[in-house]
């Protein structure tokens, strides 16, 4: 009894930690009512987002992909997604589908070349997308947290895996993070930065960090 | 304006139709690689424009891209891609080099599977190699202004990400004027070669690794 005790105090005790480390850097900013639609804006890809193809850099466990991906939205919230290099060869297609989850895109896998087939990997990406191109935070009451030091306030929510968090810096202007947090082990931090350009209805830039799988995914717009 | 677009694409689809059944069975192929091999020992270097278009099937989109091409004799090769991206490939011997915006990366040919495979196709294609390949069943057509050869890839490793190459081949000079990669996914390749210049002399450094 003692021993299954200690185990959960070291364990609760390596959660807080881990999590506050993140957390340390804000402090709580109250319940923000998110049912008006002009949140749902925020998004990384906004409401008249269509298509967009980005220059594309994978590198995972020393193993670097590079070439073009374009991301097209299709219908009721779904995305396909198709990545390939340079040369036209192709690494992956892929579907997302809303099915209703928690901040959560289905992954469907319709064509992947063998190297990436691996799942822990094709989770790390439906976790990704489902942040960037999921319904967020909009449409309901949300936990935020204010940053202690310059501006910017994040949003928190519940989503299938841990919690998500949505950092903007006044609410008007998209989302210029997105950050995963309340994983127990450290590598599964996830971080998002974004340069986002509401002409473009999609971020400039992408980048998407695990430094604990050690994964990095650069994304950059070309059209 | 939908109305215009639709009969643009119905006689692009007509017209590209037309142009694949105009090519017919080759009746003399043995003496198309004789002169085939022939006009590739006879040239020592290529520089040309290009264009390529990656049709995407499961998006039911194309992505366009212009660059430069260049081969010198015997296995160098140059593709510098300069629209809508800088990219850089440069094949000199049996090393790559790689370069982007961001970085520059310099490989030995034989460690990326799917770039050495490429670069194995694109020079035995300008050096006129390829028909003797064992990796490839052959296929040979013509029509009255174009030869076409349709490989179909034996090796596994190749099979991977390609179904099949269909290279459209000058009937004057016999260099490659167009080069189609199929994949499995349903996705193709189309490589189109502009404004040749066989025999031109090439700059030596623009094949230097760093």
């Amino acid at each position: 009894m003692k021993i299954s005790r200690s185990i959960f105090l070291i364990s609760l005790s390596l959660l807080l930690s881990l999590s506050g480390c993140y957390m340390s850097k804000y402090s709580k900013g109250g319940i923000l009512d998110m049912s008006d639609p002009e949140y749902a804006e925020l998004m990384p890809f906004g409401e008249g987002f269509e298509k967009a193809l980005y220059k594309a850099r994978l590198k995972v466990n020393n193993h670097d992909f590079s070439g073009l991906m374009m991301i097209k939205a299709s219908e009721k919230g779904n995305y396909k997604i198709t990545f390939f290099n340079e040369v036209g060869m192709n690494f992956f297609d892929f579907e997302l589908m809303d099915r209703g989850d928690m901040n959560k895109l289905n992954l469907y896998v319709r064509n992947i070349y063998d190297p990436l087939d691996k799942d822990m990997l094709l989770n790390k990406f439906e976790k990704y997308f489902s942040m960037l191109l999921g319904t967020g935070p909009a449409g309901t009451e949300q936990k935020t947290y204010l940053k202690q030091k310059g501006i910017g306030i994040m949003i928190m929510m519940d989503s299938y895996k841990g919690k998500d968090g949505y950092i903007s810096t006044n609410l008007v202007e998209p989302y210029t993070q997105i950050v995963n947090v309340k994983g127990l082990w450290k590598k599964e931090k996830i971080t998002i930065d974004l340069k986002p350009d509401k002409t473009t209805h999609c971020p400039r830039i992408i980048n998407i960090k695990q430094p604990g799988f050690r994964l990095e995914f650069t994304l950059t717009l070309l059209e | 304006m939908r109305k215009t677009s639709f009969l643009i694409i119905l006689f692009l689809l007509t017209a590209s139709l037309f142009a694949q059944s105009a090519f017919r069975q080759m009746e003399d192929s043995e003496l198309f690689r004789e002169n085939m091999i022939r006009a590739s020992e006879n040239t020592y270097s290529i520089a040309s424009d290009f264009e390529q278009l990656k049709h995407l099937s499961f998006l039911e989109e194309d992505v366009t891209s212009k660059g430069l091409f260049y081969f010198q004799k015997e296995n160098k090769l140059r593709w510098e891609y300069t629209s809508p991206f800088f990219y850089l490939i440069i094949f000199n011997n049996d090393t790559v080099l790689i370069r982007d915006q961001e970085q520059t990366n310099v490989y030995d040919a034989a460690s990326g599977q799917m770039f050495r495979q490429i670069n194995d196709i694109m020079l035995r294609m300008v050096n006129g190699t390829i028909l003797e390949s064992a990796d490839f069943v052959f296929e040979y057509f013509e029509s009255p202004s174009a030869y076409r050869l349709d490989l179909t890839p034996l090796d596994e490793n190749m099979k991977q990400f390609l179904t099949g190459i269909i290279l459209f081949i000058n009937k004057i000079d016999y260099s490659a004027d167009e080069l189609l990669m199929q994949e499995k996914s349903g996705d193709f390749t189309r490589i189109r070669f502009i404004n040749k210049r066989l025999n031109e002399d090439i700059p030596e450094h623009i094949f230097d690794l760093p």
